[in-house]
């Protein structure tokens, strides 16, 4: 086979319809996209407020001042993940009118500079929340101390190990979100 | 063809003129008249599930609509849709991470009706062998092959890809008989 005939076989539609476009679907679709792009950053900046007010809420009404310390470090340490997440989310989107070699190369960078972003999770999301929640749990540990192995366990204990688990948890849950987005990446190739 | 041509012109001329989302709709449905069938045919390369061909190719003309006032001539409308149908189709492969061999996977067999004796139908298996052909090609080439299929000069293509004409003659050449030697082995 040549290749004219390669290229009329190529052009032979199994379906004979027409293509049509429901413009409606179109322009929704559209404004869809836009909406969703604000919304995720905005959900964030919004998480990450509500956890700043109700700790600093919690440090302003705390009975002690080791323990309104501990809630302010947290405070702090949202303030510091919000922001960084902004800082470091903000990505710019690959341009799908661009050249396809441009399009591929930004869009296989942002793939691999976002899963770098999740593997670093530990230091810039987990890291800033730690020192607060340190001296909660220290707090708690002091109170406790000398009034039983139980009531130790129930208020110091039990949130270390909830603390270390989620911890663990956000820091694996990122990793295979990571890996995720490396496939991603190589599948450009 | 000439005349859907002059259509595509015409309406890209109003919408430049007015900028108003009516005439951004009148250019991409001829865009969509011109060019639909060519980028059915790309979606189907990228995607074998037909639900998510559909979806693909909306995405496709979604991306096309929402670059339309980003469209400064610096190439042909042609080339535009292409560039956008082509890096969509890229996105798509990577988000769903629809690697060559499981896109292979799906394709259909030839049924009882493709293997009917008649020429229709054995032009339509043939046809489906080319497709599969085209799709298991990595990206970049595929993108290349697909092009040129669609009759597309290697300035066109090297337009789309962002490649010099000498790369591009390089690769396009070196892919061309990737498939040659895939149809080789089917046929």
């Amino acid at each position: 086979m040549n290749e004219e005939e390669l290229r009329d076989l190529w052009r032979l539609d199994p379906e004979e319809d027409d293509v049509t476009v429901d413009m409606t679907a179109i322009r929704q679709a559209a404004l869809d996209f836009d909406r969703t792009i604000a919304r995720r950053n905005l959900r964030e900046v919004f998480a990450g407020g509500v956890v700043v007010a109700a700790f600093a809420a919690m440090a302003v009404t705390a009975g002690a001042v080791p323990q309104a310390v501990g809630f302010a470090l947290i405070a702090v340490g949202g303030a510091v993940v919000t922001y960084n997440m902004v800082r470091l989310g903000t990505l710019a989107e690959a341009d799908p009118s661009s050249a396809t070699g441009d399009y591929l190369q930004t869009l296989e960078a942002n793939y691999r500079y976002q899963a770098d972003l999740l593997r670093r999770v530990p230091v810039w999301y987990v890291g800033p929340l730690v020192p607060g929640y340190a001296v909660h749990v220290g707090v708690r540990l002091w109170e406790t101390w000398g009034s039983g192995l139980v009531d130790t366990l129930m208020l110091a204990g039990v949130p270390t190990v909830v603390g270390l688990l989620v911890g663990a948890g956000v820091i694996w849950l990122n990793r295979r979100a990571a890996t995720e987005l490396d496939a991603k990446a190589d599948a450009l190739h | 063809m000439m005349q859907t041509m002059t259509t595509t012109t015409a309406t890209l001329e109003a919408f430049r003129t007015s900028g108003s989302d009516r005439d951004r709709d009148a250019l991409l449905r001829a865009l969509v008249a011109a060019e639909g069938r060519a980028v059915r045919r790309l979606c189907r390369t990228h995607e074998r599930d037909p639900s998510r061909q559909e979806e693909l190719e909306q995405d496709v003309w979604v991306a096309v609509w929402r670059a339309l006032p980003q469209f400064r001539g610096d190439a042909s409308l042609r080339t535009f849709v292409f560039r956008v149908a082509h890096n969509v189709a890229a996105r798509h492969v990577s988000v769903a991470v629809r690697q060559v061999d499981e896109a292979s996977e799906r394709v259909a067999e030839p049924t009882a009706e493709t293997t009917d004796p008649g020429q229709r139908m054995d032009r339509r298996r043939q046809r489906a062998e080319l497709e599969r052909a085209v799709a298991a090609l990595p990206l970049v080439d595929r993108q290349l092959v697909s092009s040129w299929l669609e009759g597309m000069s290697t300035a066109e293509i090297a337009a789309i890809a962002g490649m010099t004409v000498t790369n591009t003659t390089t690769r396009l050449s070196r892919a061309r008989r990737r498939l040659m030697a895939s149809l080789g082995r089917t046929t």
